[in-house]
């Protein structure tokens, strides 16, 4: 390595992305069943209770709440016209919207597809109503424990804000960094093949490096919070692991009411990489969609 | 022609200077000769670049040629008398005792060598404790982002480690810094003028101490210049040299404050986002590489006072403390042995023997000649004289051997023979100003400015030859007219 690319590499390691809150206002929330009216007013005012931190107050005034039930023949462009027409600030939805088969396990539904790529408004993807009931699932808990989950925390400010607005006062933001294990080794199978290359060195420092950085701007986020706000715990956690068992292991071992997570995918219409498979797997946990 | 061995071998092997041409007749022809592979050798220096082939290269296979041929043409001091010694190159130590070595050995000046192994290592491995990052942080933070303020900041940085550290390695530092940090700021059209403004502020800080540059090192030993001295002389010419280069590049390029309060509040906060504690890995290791860093500088400014170490030199200086710090390294040192700049290393060793035959051949006797009819010639204005010529020299080739060859010239020159407080110094001055300064003119001037370049190129900014000359001169013209008026009205004995 020539000395210019060392001392460059050393500058750009010490040029660090910093958090900076932007409080999160939520004027108008629309939520989306297809339930009866009754049943979906029940729902919508479920979530109210669950998502009481946003729907007492907190900064700016209290959200208005619209409920739209799509009728039987609703299809998708009829839904978006809907979202075009109200603009809210976040959709609350759930899980297979609008499907036949409820119980179809391995996706989120082609209505609930779109919400997400379609738009750029956040989607608070929700579980399936209770059978019967058709009420919110009980394993929606007040929002004290709030998981931000994504592979690329570093200046993912957008994300720590949602994350900020959705806990509750006094409760636990936790920031999940987790690099994928099986790219990291595709990479490093890669390496050891290069005899230019120190496979040992390069796995140490690409490790450390890769999460050396969203280590260190969890810090300015704790300290940015600390400043700003002081009533929330922020507990980090950067790890290499396997992008689904690892992530279902963490929001089970924080017992997180809601995680956050980015959706866009900026190469293609489809959900991101990491949110897709997490969002079928956790059927039971709530996650607001970017 | 013979050669006779004397008991002043020694002098005429290492030090040769005016002793050398009283000591035998070589024919004009083979004085001629050997003045055209010289020539030969600084024109392959001078395209270095074109011919694709490194320094040590070149000097290397011209000083297998000139040995080759000052061997065949019985020029070197060689014994050719009868005895146990015949055919051998020898030297006799202050002992006595006669020493066998290959006539190449003795021609190298040593203490130069270990001046720069010594220093480049020593200076490699502070750079590792991440001092050098964290200094350079903390200034840009001082800054606030400011684009004038940054500047300045930055161009007193490379006047300072250019004087303390080398130009090259105050080129790649600040230089990197420059590019992420004018990134990191969104103001990429600034750093073109920011590069060139520090390529030429790296000759300037080559200017202030008598480590900070290769000529630097070669002119002030041979005139016998002491660390504070040089300093002392040095330093207000690079204090104004320095503050009209900061005021007429940010004149030049723009370079200015932040107008609104929002535009200061955005840069103070990405410069904030700096962490100039990054590169420390370890603070133990920070905190004793600065103490040894201060150590080091002081050692070197006081080492013609300092008892028995003065009698070891400068270069006993810098290993030394090259070899302390390696401590903390005990067991990888060849990661740093393997840093080190072995081609240059190795140029000046090829140097100094295609030197040394030079002044054997007596080629350094005729070029002598010619500037004490052409230049010194001119009375007061002589040094000016010099001073332009070894600039406009430096310019087109390496300064290396400018300051080499004109050492041993001015050396040899009759009023150098006086006692040290009658020396006229000023023809020493003139070269060390010259050959610094000229490597301003042109982009291949000087190693820094090619590294200036160099990062230029990286980030997406060509410049050809011409234009860089465009730009420079008019820096450059400064530069050496205020060393002219300098030299001639102060240093002047």
């Amino acid at each position: 390595m020539s000395k210019l690319d060392e001392f460059e590499s050393a500058f750009k390691s010490a040029s660090k992305a910093r958090y900076r809150l932007t409080p999160r206002h939520f004027e108008t929330i629309l939520v989306i069943t297809d339930l009866s009216e009754a049943s979906g007013s029940r729902f919508t005012e479920d979530v109210k209770d669950f998502l009481s931190v946003i729907a007492d107050g907190g900064p700016g005034a209290a959200p208005e709440w619209t409920h739209h039930t799509t009728g039987s023949g609703e299809d998708v462009v009829s839904l978006l016209e809907v979202v075009e027409r109200v603009r809210p600030d976040l959709i609350c939805t759930y899980r297979n919207l609008h499907e036949r088969a409820r119980a179809q396990p391995f996706s989120l539904g082609s209505h609930v597809d779109v919400l997400t790529q379609a738009t750029t408004t956040p989607v608070m993807l929700l579980p399936f109503p209770a059978e019967g009931s058709q009420r919110l699932a009980e394993s929606c808990k007040k929002t004290y424990n709030v998981m931000v989950l994504t592979d690329h925390l570093t200046g993912s400010d957008d994300l720590i804000d949602h994350g900020v607005r959705f806990t509750e006062h006094g409760g636990t933001l936790v920031l999940v960094h987790l690099e994928d294990d099986a790219i990291f080794e595709r990479y490093m199978s890669v390496i050891g093949k290069i005899p230019a290359l120190d496979t040992e060195v390069a796995r140490d420092r690409i490790a450390a490096q890769l999460q050396k950085e969203p280590a260190d701007y969890i810090a300015s986020v704790v300290e940015t919070l600390s400043a700003a706000l002081g009533h929330l715990t922020v507990v980090s956690r950067v790890r290499m692991g396997h992008r689904v068992r690892d992530c279902a292991t963490l929001i089970e071992d924080h017992a997180a009411a809601l995680v956050v997570m980015n959706t866009k995918d900026e190469d293609q219409l489809a959900m991101h990489g990491l949110a897709y498979p997490l969002a079928v797997e956790l059927r039971d946990t709530p996650l607001l969609l970017l | 022609m013979s050669w006779t061995a004397t008991p002043n071998t020694l002098l005429l092997l290492s030090s040769g200077g005016a002793g050398a041409e009283s000591h035998h007749h070589v024919a004009p022809t083979i004085t001629y000769a050997f003045a055209a592979l010289l020539a030969l050798m600084v024109l392959a220096l001078a395209l270095e670049e074109k011919i694709h082939a490194k320094k040590s290269l070149i000097t290397g296979v011209f000083a297998i040629v000139a040995l080759f041929a000052g061997a065949a043409t019985n020029i070197l001091p060689i014994d050719h008398s009868e005895g146990p010694l015949n055919d051998v190159a020898w030297v006799r130590n202050v002992f006595g005792e006669t020493l066998r070595l290959p006539v190449y050995i003795p021609a190298i000046d040593w203490g130069v060598i270990a001046i720069i192994l010594g220093s480049s290592l020593f200076v490699d491995v502070v750079s590792k404790s991440g001092l050098f990052t964290y200094i350079a942080i903390k200034l840009t933070k001082a800054s606030r982002g400011v684009p004038i303020l940054l500047l300045t900041y930055y161009g007193v940085m490379t006047v300072v480690f250019s004087a303390l550290l080398n130009n090259v390695t105050a080129m790649l530092i600040v230089g990197s810094l420059t590019a992420v940090s004018l990134d990191k700021l969104q103001k990429n059209e600034l750093l073109l003028g920011f590069l060139l403004v520090e390529g030429l502020l790296t000759n300037i800080g080559g200017l202030l101490t008598l480590i900070s540059s290769v000529p630097n090192i070669i002119v002030g030993n041979a005139a016998g210049i002491q660390f504070i001295e040089f300093f002392l002389v040095a330093s207000p010419y690079v204090a104004v040299a320095t503050a009209m280069t900061i005021a007429l590049g940010a004149r030049r390029f723009g370079v200015r404050a932040l107008a609104s309060e929002t535009e200061k509040a955005e840069a103070l906060d990405m410069v904030r986002s700096f962490d100039e504690t990054d590169g420390i890995e370890s603070r133990s290791f920070f905190w004793t590489a600065a103490a040894l860093f201060t150590l080091f500088i002081m050692t070197l400014a006081t080492t013609s006072i300092l008892p028995i170490v003065h009698e070891l030199g400068m270069g006993y200086v810098a290993l030394g403390f090259a070899f302390a710090i390696l401590v903390r390294f005990k067991a990888e040192v060849d990661r740093f042995y393997r840093g080190v700049d072995w081609d240059l290393l190795l140029f000046f060793a090829a140097l100094f023997v295609v030197i040394n035959v030079m002044e054997h051949a007596q080629v350094l006797a005729l070029i002598g000649g010619g500037l004490e009819r052409y230049i010194l010639s001119l009375g007061e204005a002589s040094s000016a004289a010099l001073l332009a010529a070894s600039a406009l020299a430096s310019a087109v080739t390496d300064n290396i051997p400018l300051a080499a060859m004109m050492a041993k010239i001015i050396g040899a020159l009759p009023d150098m023979a006086l006692p040290p407080a009658e020396r006229p110094m000023d023809l020493w001055w003139a070269v060390v100003f010259g050959a610094n300064l000229g490597g301003n003119i042109t982009p291949i001037g000087s190693a820094s400015t090619v590294v200036a370049v160099t990062v230029m190129h990286k980030h997406g900014l060509p410049i050809s030859f011409g234009r860089f000359v465009r730009l420079a001169l008019p820096f450059a013209v400064v530069h050496i007219g205020l060393a002219m008026a300098y030299v001639v009205l102060f240093l002047r004995g």
